[in-house]
């Protein structure tokens, strides 16, 4: 035994390798939005990694309009008390306050989401200040890096939440990868240029020319609503998805969550897929995204 | 010398990726198990974190459970961190339970007993190995406790006073992530085991 054992030994929480490590162990899943308790148990039923628990879809949210703020915490520790895989909540872009009742609540991941109304125009919240994991949406590599250099442990799609569309979410993603391959392949004397450019930390930038990844997870996000979407996103690079509005706005959840939970593992084998595909009922109606005002596309909050 | 042993790694959800990586730095090779066809020709076998609910789930469906537990039961080396030493438990301390786990290990498994996940933590954890003692750094993330232990089961790792890691012969069950630091000493334990 050694000296410095004493401090070695002490517990410490909230460390940047427990944050990520919850982020690794929810890969090659699906997380599933829920509004209630039967919901969740619905979604964990069908083999959800986690949950997001919401007062309202962002189908809902978008039909309704208004404000639309942290869920209630009522739902969320409710929610809680129902399943035993990790529960997640959405705060508002910037609202750091939302973030640490969250937090207080015992949430297991914090989604600073696009999908609220944000509540700072210029700040996302400083994620190093909790011991809670964040996930935070991008539509580019510049974006991704921004945030986990303010200690987001997840990166996500934006895509366009709410719609059934998976166009954006695609863009998205495919706007990462191909960012990240170009970093990947450049000279290590471009890197300051490319941080410039990117308005990116150059630690971050390192990161990605050096391993040809994120330093974190990267799941898709926005608009996905059947079994061919989270395989096509997977296909993409996505290491787990995300399925807000598609499965409790869909005619038969039950079986939907359980075709889309299968289609994330067997996402590379088309013969599986049709037979999971087969008789799931009516898809969520959904929003042709292209056709949205500007002031209601979504992924547009946030920088 | 014997040759390099293939170390499948069960890849219906959670973080095979990381084992992979730790085990190539241990000098093992691996192949990602989905089926039980691809279960063929390897030398041992590894149950990574994620979601145990999830992972029942899918595992049963397709046969996956049972012939790891066969393959468990003719001799394989088999290791579980995490979600996996819950797959290899006997008994769950909970209600309804959604995992099903193989009873390849006399033990009863709490899970998620630290809290939620503001209470995953880092702290060294005190190992038995070869009659070899020493301290490695030990990441506990949603972690299982052990709640309860019989023999054939024994010991092998402490947090403190409590016990983390456990084997029963050939199976090794662990509460923690030995291959999310760069202590390789647990993996090249078991890749020891793998090459025998």
């Amino acid at each position: 035994m050694q000296a410095n054992n004493d401090n070695k030994d002490k517990r410490k929480k909230g460390t940047w390798r427990v944050k990520v490590g919850l982020a690794e162990m929810l890969k090659g899943g699906v997380i599933m939005d829920v509004t209630t308790p039967e919901q969740a148990a619905i979604a964990e039923e069908a083999g959800a990694v986690a949950v997001m628990a919401l007062e309202r879809v962002p189908a809902d949210i978008r039909r309704d309009g208004g404000i639309a703020r942290m869920a209630d915490p009522d739902i969320i520790l409710k929610i809680k008390d129902t399943v035993s895989i990790p529960v997640m909540a959405k705060c508002r872009i910037g609202h750091f306050a939302e973030a640490q009742i969250l937090e207080a609540l015992g949430v297991d991941f914090v989604d600073e989401s696009e999908v609220l109304t944000p509540a700072d125009q210029s700040n996302h919240v400083w994620k190093h200040d909790f011991a809670v994991p964040f996930v935070c949406g991008c539509r580019g590599l510049a974006e991704a890096l921004r945030r986990i250099a303010e200690g987001a442990a997840l990166i996500r799609t934006k895509g366009e939440p709410g719609t059934g569309d998976v166009v954006e979410a695609v863009r998205h993603m495919r706007k990462v990868q191909s960012e990240i391959h170009m970093l990947h392949r450049c000279d290590e004397s471009e890197l300051q240029a490319h941080a410039k450019e990117l308005s990116a930390p150059l630690e971050q930038v390192r990161y990605v020319w050096k391993y040809g990844k994120l330093p974190v997870p990267n799941f898709a996000a926005g608009g996905i609503a059947t079994p061919a979407d989270a395989s096509l996103m997977m296909q993409l690079g996505a290491e787990t998805v995300f399925v807000g509005s598609g499965i409790f706005k869909s005619s038969d959840p039950q079986r939907r969550a359980r075709a889309i939970v299968a289609s994330v593992l067997h996402y590379r084998d088309p013969a599986k897929l049709a037979e999971i595909s087969r008789g799931l009922g009516e898809s969520m109606k959904g929003l042709d995204s292209a056709k949205l005002p500007e002031d209601q596309k979504l992924a547009e909050r946030g920088w | 010398m014997p040759g390099k042993p293939t170390i499948g790694i069960i890849a219906l959800q959670g973080n095979f990726a990381a084992h992979k990586h730790a085990f190539h730095r241990a000098g093992a090779g691996t192949r990602l198990v989905h089926s039980p066809e691809e279960l063929a020709g390897l030398d041992a076998l590894v149950i990574p974190g994620g979601e145990s609910s999830t992972m029942t789930l899918l595992g049963y469906e397709n046969g996956l459970w049972p012939a790891v537990r066969k393959m468990a039961q003719a001799g394989t080396p088999v290791m579980g961190t995490c979600a996996g030493i819950i797959m290899l438990a006997e008994v769950l301390d909970e209600e309804a339970s959604k995992v099903a786990p193989l009873g390849l290990l006399n033990i009863t498994v709490s899970r998620n007993a630290y809290g939620s996940q503001v209470d995953s933590f880092e702290q060294s954890v005190r190992l038995r190995l070869d009659s070899d003692e020493r301290t490695v750094p030990g990441v506990f993330i949603r972690a299982p406790a052990i709640t309860h232990m019989v023999q054939p089961t024994e010991p092998f790792g402490w947090l403190g006073d409590e016990i983390v890691a456990v084997r029963k012969g050939n199976v090794l069950g662990l509460t923690f992530h030995p291959e999310m630091t760069d202590d390789l000493t647990v993996l090249r334990h078991f890749v020891g085991l793998a090459t025998k």
